[in-house]
């Protein structure tokens, strides 16, 4: 299974800077990375469903927020629940049954319109979200103080949601969802996942019940999403209604595009890729320079390496002989 | 709560301003969609660039003939376009066209930040179009506002001129055969190049032309091209890509079920309710309400 090759010899380095960069880096650059990491959890999520199955969706977004939204209810405007254990496994199940509803909905159709159909949802939950009912999701401002607290085991204070804490905890999340995902692709669902990608008319014709397995994957990106959405509230403090608009939705489809899609470390590169130019180019030139960076960047990428970054780099690692 | 019909009347009439305004908005987006296969988010951004160069133009020229200008402003970023980032891209997969324009969207909204500000500007009326006319019905007074009355008129003129030109012009029926079947219109001798250029820049005319006569009713941010994507994206399907009396209907479909919506809910839970019946539209009538059998798949 595991081959000792030059490529593994890369991977373990870059596990290790990671793995030991809250020991030697300030506070920003923490943050920074654990919110690529978190970004990069959405986005394996969304490229379970864009990149081995073909579905584009501008859902995700409602998975991401929601999950982050039942964070913010539970602990903050509702009710004062604070169990960690608690929320997180409600923000799962809420990210599943919103995959469950929104997959569902979605494949009544195909193609654009299932993508319309998850673009409505968007909306439609960025607007109750907004529309604040009842006073539960604060509208505009969103939810503030949102801090789970720490475990307290023995003598222990472990705090898994602030600081390095939080980073290990999302590296572990990332990491996990980086193995459910191989394993997914390698086992026999995933040729199936290939397969509608490919030839969806084909696979129905040779007997398989396409939906069931199109609602089986929104659920499980919808689960991911929203643990990142979860996890993206506890490093911001706060729950935002942009986490729930499409615009949301519509970034993870570019980290996804600009990595590339259908693999492992090409959402993850772009994931990166995104905070770096957001937040060291706008230190570097100011302001919002660094929209026009991305926005060149997206440009260019299509017209020059259409496949995403990771392809490339795949590809010269190869050319440069490292299998 | 008792809702006098003026104010029904009213809100019919408002919404079908609206719905007017839209069309000429999203009937660039649908022909685009149609014939050239790619969702064009770049569409917000030449309604956006209608408004600010009106907003630029209007205070040296006077509104009108800014608003020309404007236009013409449009027609031409519509050519660079095209050119620039569609024709290279042309065998590429829909997404990736997509994930470029959306690029282009981001950097015009980022430009638009940096030298025209990030605030809201407020698109001046000319003193001629403000105000209200007043109407003496069935004995009671109703006032619209006489710009909407000009928003009506001049996007029903500009409708009339474009379906004429599909469907009477010699170049107009080419592009609409374009649009049903590129494969045998190119097989019939339509050079679809210049076809696509025509279109694309009609439809960049309609979005500047929409995003200069919306300007005084929702005011001009760098964001506004991509908040009102959205909606004209739920018109065009719903409509059927590539078909303008379809486009027409769901404009009229949902800014109707908007305006009088708002009477009796807020804003908010109007909307709501408009998607949710997007959605069932969707799920059991996918190809939109008029629209063609292949064209997006």
């Amino acid at each position: 299974m595991l081959t000792f090759s030059p490529k593994l010899i890369i991977y373990i380095l870059i596990f290790a800077t990671l793995l030991f960069t809250p020991l030697f880096a300030g506070d920003y650059l923490v943050h920074l990375v654990t919110s690529s990491f978190i970004l990069g959890i959405l986005a394996l999520a969304y490229d379970l469903l864009y990149g081995h199955m073909g579905i584009v969706s501008l859902g995700h977004s409602v998975f991401y927020g929601i999950a982050a939204y039942t964070l913010g209810m539970l602990s903050v405007t509702i009710f004062n629940i604070k169990n960690p254990i608690i929320t997180f496994v409600a923000a799962m199940t809420a990210g599943a049954m919103l995959g469950l509803l929104i997959g569902y909905v979605s494949t009544f159709a195909k193609g654009i319109y299932s993508l319309l159909i998850t673009f409505a949802f968007a909306h439609i939950f960025y607007l109750l979200v907004m529309s604040n009912p009842g006073g539960i999701t604060e509208g505009e401002n969103g939810i503030t103080q949102v801090r789970p607290p720490p475990l307290y085991i023995g003598n222990f204070t472990l705090n898994l949601f602030k600081g390095a804490g939080l980073y290990y905890l999302t590296f572990a999340i990332l990491i996990v969802s980086c193995i459910l995902l191989k394993a997914i692709i390698e086992s026999q669902l995933g040729d199936v996942f290939r397969g509608i990608k490919e030839n969806e008319n084909r696979l129905l014709a040779l007997g398989f019940n396409v939906r069931q397995y199109k609602i089986f994957a929104f659920v499980i990106s919808g689960i991911f999403s929203g643990i990142a959405g979860y996890l993206m509230a506890c490093l911001e403090n706060i729950v935002t209604p942009e986490m729930v608009s499409w615009t949301t939705g519509a970034q993870t489809l570019l980290i996804v595009v600009l990595g590339g899609p259908s693999s492992l470390l090409g959402p993850i590169i772009g994931s990166f890729l995104i905070n770096i130019v957001r937040f060291y180019i706008s230190s570097l030139m100011g302001g919002g320079t660094w929209v026009y960076v991305l926005g060149g960047l997206y440009i260019l990428t299509m017209l020059f390496l259409p496949q995403g970054l990771w392809k490339y780099v795949e590809r010269v690692l190869v050319s440069l002989g490292i299998k | 709560m008792t809702v006098g019909w003026e104010l029904v009347a009213l809100q019919i009439f408002n919404g079908f301003t609206m719905a007017l305004a839209y069309t000429l908005v999203a009937l660039g987006l649908s022909t685009t969609m149609g014939l050239l296969g790619i969702v064009n988010f770049a569409h917000g951004a030449l309604y956006m660039m209608g408004g600010y160069f009106t907003y630029i133009l209007a205070s040296s020229m006077g509104f009108g003939t800014g608003l020309a200008c404007a236009t013409s402003l449009c027609a031409l970023l519509g050519i660079i376009l095209f050119l620039c980032i569609y024709k290279p891209l042309e065998t590429r997969s829909p997404i990736q066209v997509l994930v470029a324009l959306i690029g282009v969207l981001l950097i015009f909204e980022q430009l638009v930040r940096d030298f025209l500000g990030a605030e809201p500007k407020m698109l001046q009326i000319p003193f001629y179009l403000s105000g209200p006319i007043v109407f003496n019905l069935l004995g009671s007074k109703i006032s619209f506002s006489k710009y909407y009355l000009f928003i009506t008129v001049v996007s029903s003129v500009i409708l009339i001129l474009v379906y004429c030109l599909f469907h009477r012009t010699n170049i107009g029926i080419r592009g609409l055969a374009s649009i049903q079947n590129k494969e045998v219109a190119s097989l019939l001798g339509v050079d679809l190049t210049k076809v696509g250029i025509i279109i694309f820049v009609l439809g960049s005319i309609l979005a500047g032309i929409g995003g200069g006569l919306l300007g005084p009713v929702f005011s001009i941010y760098p964001t506004v091209g991509g908040e009102i994507l959205g909606f004209i994206f739920v018109i065009v399907i719903v409509g059927g890509v590539g078909s303008l009396i379809g486009t027409f209907f769901a404009s009229l479909l949902f800014c109707l079920i908007r305006s009088i919506g708002c009477i009796f809910l807020s804003p908010n839970y109007v909307e709501i309710i408009a998607y949710c019946i997007l959605i069932a539209i969707i799920a059991f009538k996918p190809r939109g309400l008029l629209g063609r059998e292949k064209v997006l798949d």
